[in-house]
């Protein structure tokens, strides 16, 4: 079976005149596209890029980013897409763990001091195609243990940690996408994640891999849901692939039940859990499309999938689906032994979308497995199997708080929240929870403040709940703080906690 | 100098945008979505604070990165449906 990058470089050029990237401004067609590519990955050459060698791209969203990356993985180069605003300390924390070859920006940059090595880092990516060395560029064979892509995410300690991705790896997940929702050059992806994200391996690389025309959504774009919905529509969008809150947005905010979605074949959402309540609003307004809910931590890319018949009606976790065809899950207590179906554990797998380790951090990937075993990746979320074979999502387990001796999880107060049907969305935090008068507080988004009751919620979560899994206040916004890639913010919240309660000391 | 709109429009933007502390300084022409000053969230919270504020509708079709890249830019969108209003 050829690799993802292969099939995208071998097919370059392919298509000649029909479209290969679009965005707001403008058509990169499939022959540009090829010379593009092979323009800047004979620039990097001539530059000296090695196989191996590491290229931050710090770009807007767009075909630039997008041929740069391509171009990286042509010259067998691991590409490390950030984003373009990250904050000066942590781009420095980056360049310490990555010691990439170069940076591609197109500006200065914040946090990178002139001197070696930094001098030799900056390299213009618009002065590619100059030279005409695309000309004979012949792509590197690459294996598919090489890694392609490391994608830096939060650690728990603070210093970012890079998630090593190989070809392999994301050829099992494009693989699995390609066959599981019968994709084809046909298809119309949009692009909405940043490119950092790992939505991206489904709307950039698996388009490029099989011909399909993406359109590139910049971020201002994807500030106003109406702008995306109205380019869902123009551009007749056949696969959309985003985050809840996103996708609560353009529904709420962006016109999207009204656009002209014929083309629209595919929802998928990922990365938190969609609000009973708005998705079913979301499925009876726009039902032409199908709706799965594609489960996985960026470590392992989508192992779970949940192929949405209706809207889901029990109240009960969230179900992320089955496994996917390349993952065997298992459900394992804290010594990596499988417990029983109903049984709450941590959600394990093997399979080759699991990625190859952290950047250079062979302790910190040896965490992610139980002791003497190197094949079962732990992703730190909670579930069950359920009675249909179902897996039942109940959040990470760092989660998991002890209040005044007994052990809570945050996420099930979230979901029992959410599954009262009162609150548009719902986050548990906790001060103190080492001390016994730990306190919890539920904080919740109404959008429509004017009928929220917190004594009705109240009442539906101690019908639910055992007691020490009660919020002690219930801290109702209009809008809750949202991360970056659209999240939840739970750090904000923490914060906000502790700082409401006066506590000197952050937590632990 | 901002206008008396331009002023309003700044409150408004404080007080929706988590990242805008009061130690930073905004000026009419500050980009705020290329500094990313606020989220798709805030941005949201922000149209339906200057549609009560100036007691106007935005229709869906205005609401794009270049009519709020600056504190300008949206004086001039809320000036521009005010006169249309009439």
């Amino acid at each position: 079976m050829a690799l993802l990058i292969e099939d995208a470089l071998g097919r370059l050029g392919d298509g000649g005149e029909t479209e290969a990237l679009v965005w707001r401004d403008g058509i990169r067609t499939e022959r540009e596209f090829a010379a593009a590519v092979g323009s800047r990955a004979g620039h990097f050459r001539t530059r000296g890029l090695k196989p191996g060698d590491r290229v931050l791209i710090s770009l807007p969203k767009g075909p630039v980013a997008v041929e740069c990356l391509f171009a990286t993985l042509a010259c067998g180069g691991i590409a490390v897409p950030v984003d373009p605003s990250t904050p000066p300390e942590r781009l420095r924390a980056i360049l310490s763990e990555i010691a990439p070859f170069c940076i591609l920006a197109d500006g200065p940059l914040d946090g990178v001091t002139p001197g070696e090595p930094v001098d030799r880092l900056q390299l213009d990516p618009f002065a590619a195609g100059q030279g005409g060395a695309a000309d004979g560029f012949a792509p590197v064979s690459v294996s598919g243990d090489d890694v392609a892509l490391v994608l830096m995410t939060s650690g728990s300690t603070g210093t970012p940690k890079g998630i090593a991705i190989t070809h392999a790896n994301i050829t099992a997940f494009s693989d699995w996408a390609i066959a599981s929702f019968g994709l084809t050059a046909a298809d119309r992806f949009i692009s909405i994640a940043p490119l950092h994200f790992d939505l991206s391996v489904l709307d950039i690389l698996t388009s490029r891999r099989i011909g399909a025309m993406a359109y590139l959504a910049d971020r201002p774009e994807t500030l106003f849901p109406g702008q995306l919905t109205e380019a869902i529509e123009t551009h007749r969008i056949s696969i959309l692939y985003t985050v809840p809150t996103a996708l609560r947005l353009m529904h709420s905010h962006g016109g999207l039940a009204a656009r002209s979605l014929g083309a629209l074949r595919w929802i998928f959402y990922a990365g938190e859990v969609y609000p009973p309540r708005q998705l079913a609003a979301l499925m009876a307004d726009v039902p032409t499309p199908r709706y799965a809910n594609l489960y996985g931590p960026t470590e392992t890319n989508v192992i779970c999938c949940d192929l949405l018949d209706g809207p889901p009606t029990e109240h009960a976790p969230p179900s992320i689906g089955r496994p996917c065809s390349h993952s065997e899950i298992s459900i394992c207590d804290q010594s990596g032994g499988r417990v029983e179906t109903g049984e709450r554990g941590e959600i394990c797998v093997a399979g080759p979308t699991v990625m190859a380790g952290y950047w250079r951090r062979p302790d910190l990937t040896r965490s992610c497995y139980f002791e003497g075993d190197g094949t079962v990746f732990r992703t730190g979320d909670l579930g069950f199997t359920d009675e249909q074979g179902a897996i039942r999502f109940l959040g990470r387990r760092d989660r998991q708080v002890k209040i005044r001796g007994h052990r809570v999880e945050l996420p099930e107060i979230e979901a029992v929240a959410l599954a009262s049907g009162l609150v548009d969305s719902a986050a548990a935090t906790v001060a103190d929870p080492g001390e016994n008068n730990g306190s919890l507080w539920l904080h919740v988004g109404v959008e429509d403040g004017s009928h929220f009751d917190p004594s009705q919620l109240n009442g539906f979560l101690a019908d639910r709940l055992t007691g020490p899994s009660m919020p002690d206040r219930i801290c109702a916004r209009r809008r809750m703080p949202v991360t970056p890639t659209g999240k939840l913010d739970l750090a904000a919240l923490q914060a906000e906690h502790h700082a409401m309660l006066g506590a000197a000391e952050e937590p632990a | 100098m901002m206008d008396a709109r331009q002023a309003i429009i700044e409150s408004k933007i404080r007080l929706v945008s988590k990242r805008l502390d009061d130690s930073i300084e905004v000026t009419p022409k500050t980009p705020l979505l290329r500094q990313q000053l606020l989220d798709s969230v805030e941005l949201m919270e922000l149209i339906a604070a200057l549609e009560q504020e100036f007691s106007v509708a935005i229709p869906l079709e205005e609401l794009t990165p270049r009519n709020f890249a600056s504190i300008n830019r949206i004086a001039g969108l809320v000036e521009r449906i005010e006169a249309a209003d009439g």
